[in-house]
């Protein structure tokens, strides 16, 4: 092979390479429509803030709501639930939560009803297995919450995760924001929340 | 007649296609029962294309339509019902033979050199299906469908960093709905049947006729040589009585027991509020499913579950002795044999509730750790074995009595 005919082969590799380097390019930019096309489309991410009446809510009671086409746990705690709650040392639990951190109102849990394990809707009831405390029992795999959401056993990685929320007044709550747009509601502590406006 | 081919050679090869790949294609003739399974899965792939594509005509892809739609072909559409069933029992056919099929490769170490890349194509093509079988679940919208799909969409939600947007990207929506429905019925019908199975399936064929069939002995024989003989008809023959065998089996369930594999809460349509007491997948993902719930960490079971796939992948690699048939392998033939029946057990912890006693004693949860241990432990020792086995017989020099080929 002459130097001519090196430099040729050598010129044709480098334009074959810069050729496949743009179209590689360019074939990821014209993927990105189709992967977009699959994210949630603009009228699901609007879905925004809901208003549920809790005037008929009694103590004890259990009210699920369907926001963003997901299940909203909303309890009305008793006295004993709030003693139960309190009485879980926080420092013991896997992901540690102060009861103040859970709530805005001793009252009033509200949360994602969708356990962090693999999404089932876990059921309240009033003493969980193996245990005398109330609290939410994931029927697939066994996970146990107590009933400020937070992760007493079983598979769940996590406490149920929050849902912003305001009490506009003592019937009227509150679910969602118009920002709280992203994905993945990964909050576990209120003062996380984004402020909910009426 | 002749006049015509002949017109059609000269443009199209397709007498010296049938020709290669089909009538003279060079087959061991010691092969048992055991090969049939690859053409009955490409029998039961026609017919679920067959079945799906006319199901497709009815159907309605909306979570307000769908229930309902599939109620219309089991009623009123005309044989609805016999396309319906043949495709839902289709299914259990097609995972059923898949699962012997890859037992055999398993056995008979179809997946050592030079067979690598068949037995690779053959794993997409098992990986594919799952896929396939999981979307098309989704699609009669009954509560089994929905649940068992938000269960495993969330797996996605254990991919470190962007989990959680991952899953929704996934689902087209913060929970299972609509857009869900809708992608997974236009994956389900079009690409993934015809594209990547299609495709996959074509490159399996081509790499078999490359490196030809294994056999029970593991031999490589010579290809034209004595030991083989040409497929027309010996094995056209052979297949064609086995599948008329299993089709047989396959219409027993279809007439009379279809409902057998379809979990009696899912004839209630979805119900996004409810969820079902226990909720268990098509019995074909069971023993995956037991490996997933046996690590009591999400992100664990997610890679448990992934890993006891992957490891198929690296077989060829890990099983390192020379000697390709278990027939030959006397610690090897052990050891499968725990194998597949944990593999079977694993089945039936995933069967069951975590909290529920099986009939050795163990909590299921408990029996699912030691089946998921004995699981890997399978492979862990697989490279450690050329060390200290005996093949009982050197086969690429001998050949043990009655296998003796003329």
């Amino acid at each position: 092979m002459t130097e001519t005919e090196k430099e040729i082969v050598t010129r044709r590799k480098f334009l074959t390479g810069a050729a496949a380097l743009i179209g590689a390019v360019g074939a990821a930019f014209a993927a990105w429509p189709f992967i977009r096309a699959m994210s949630p489309t603009k009228d699901i991410l609007a879905a925004g803030v809901q208003e549920v009446d809790i005037s008929g809510l009694q103590p004890g009671q259990l009210k699920t709501v369907i926001w963003r086409k997901q299940p909203v746990f909303i309890l009305k705690r008793t006295p004993q639930m709030i003693e139960e709650a309190s009485s879980v040392k926080t420092s013991e639990l896997d992901d540690p939560a102060a009861p103040e951190e859970r709530v805005k109102e001793p009252e009033l849990f509200v949360s994602l009803g969708i356990c962090t394990h693999l999404g089932c809707i876990p059921k309240f009831v009033e003493k969980l297995p193996e245990s005398d405390v109330s609290g939410f029992y994931c029927p697939c795999h066994g996970g146990k919450y107590d009933n400020l959401g937070r992760r007493l056993g079983g598979p769940p990685p996590e406490n149920l995760h929050l849902v912003p929320y305001k009490l506009a007044d003592q019937s009227r709550l509150i679910i969602g924001t118009a920002e709280f747009g992203g994905y993945g509601e990964n909050v576990r502590k209120i003062q996380d929340l984004p402020p909910v406006e009426v | 007649m002749a006049r015509y081919l002949d017109w059609i050679d000269k443009r199209l090869p397709a007498s010296e296609f049938v020709q290669k790949h089909v009538t003279g294609y060079p087959t061991p003739k010691n092969l048992n029962y055991l090969w049939n399974f690859g053409s009955l899965l490409g029998t039961f792939f026609v017919i679920q294309v067959l079945t799906g594509v006319w199901l497709a005509m009815y159907y309605k892809p909306d979570t307000a339509l769908a229930f309902d739609s599939v109620q219309h072909i089991m009623r009123d559409v005309n044989y609805g019902w016999l396309m319906r069933y043949l495709h839902a029992i289709g299914a259990t056919g097609i995972f059923f033979s898949m699962y012997i099929h890859m037992a055999r490769g398993l056995y008979y170490g179809s997946f050592k050199s030079p067979r690598e890349l068949l037995w690779w194509i053959g794993l997409l093509i098992f990986l594919a299906f799952m896929a396939e079988a999981f979307m098309g679940y989704l699609l009669p919208w009954g509560q089994m469908s929905f649940w068992g799909a938000t269960v495993i969409t969330n797996l996605f939600s254990t991919v470190p960093i962007f989990g959680p947007e991952l899953t929704v990207w996934v689902r087209g929506d913060f929970a299972i709905g609509d857009a869900t429905l809708t992608r997974f019925y236009s994956f389900h019908t079009t690409i993934f049947p015809f594209a990547i199975i299609g495709l996959l399936v074509i490159m399996h064929l081509s790499a078999l006729h490359r490196v030809g069939s294994n056999n029970p002995n593991g031999i490589e024989y010579d290809k034209k040589g004595p030991a083989m003989v040409p497929f027309s008809p010996y094995f056209i023959t052979k297949d064609a009585w086995f599948i008329a065998l299993a089709l047989t089996i396959f219409f027993y369930f279809v007439f009379f027991w279809p409902d057998a594999f379809i979990e009696p809460v899912n004839n209630e349509p979805a119900n996004p509020l409810k969820t079902p007491l226990h909720i268990v997948p098509e019995w074909y993902f069971l023993p995956f499913y037991a490996i997933l719930r046996s690590i009591p960490d999400k992100l664990g079971g997610a890679i448990a579950m992934g890993g006891s796939i992957f490891i198929l992948f690296l077989l060829p690699y890990i099983d390192r002795s020379t000697v390709k048939s278990t027939r030959y392998r006397p610690v090897k033939k052990i050891l499968i044999w725990i194998f597949f029946i944990d593999f079977i057990a694993l089945g039936y912890v995933g069967m069951n509730a975590p909290d529920a006693v099986s009939f050795v004693g163990l909590k299921m949860a408990n029996l699912g750790v030691i089946l998921t241990i004995i699981y890997f432990l399978f492979f862990a020792l697989l490279p450690v074995l050329p060390y200290f086995e005996k093949p009982k017989l050197p086969p690429d020099k001998e050949l043990p009595k009655g296998d003796q080929l003329a």
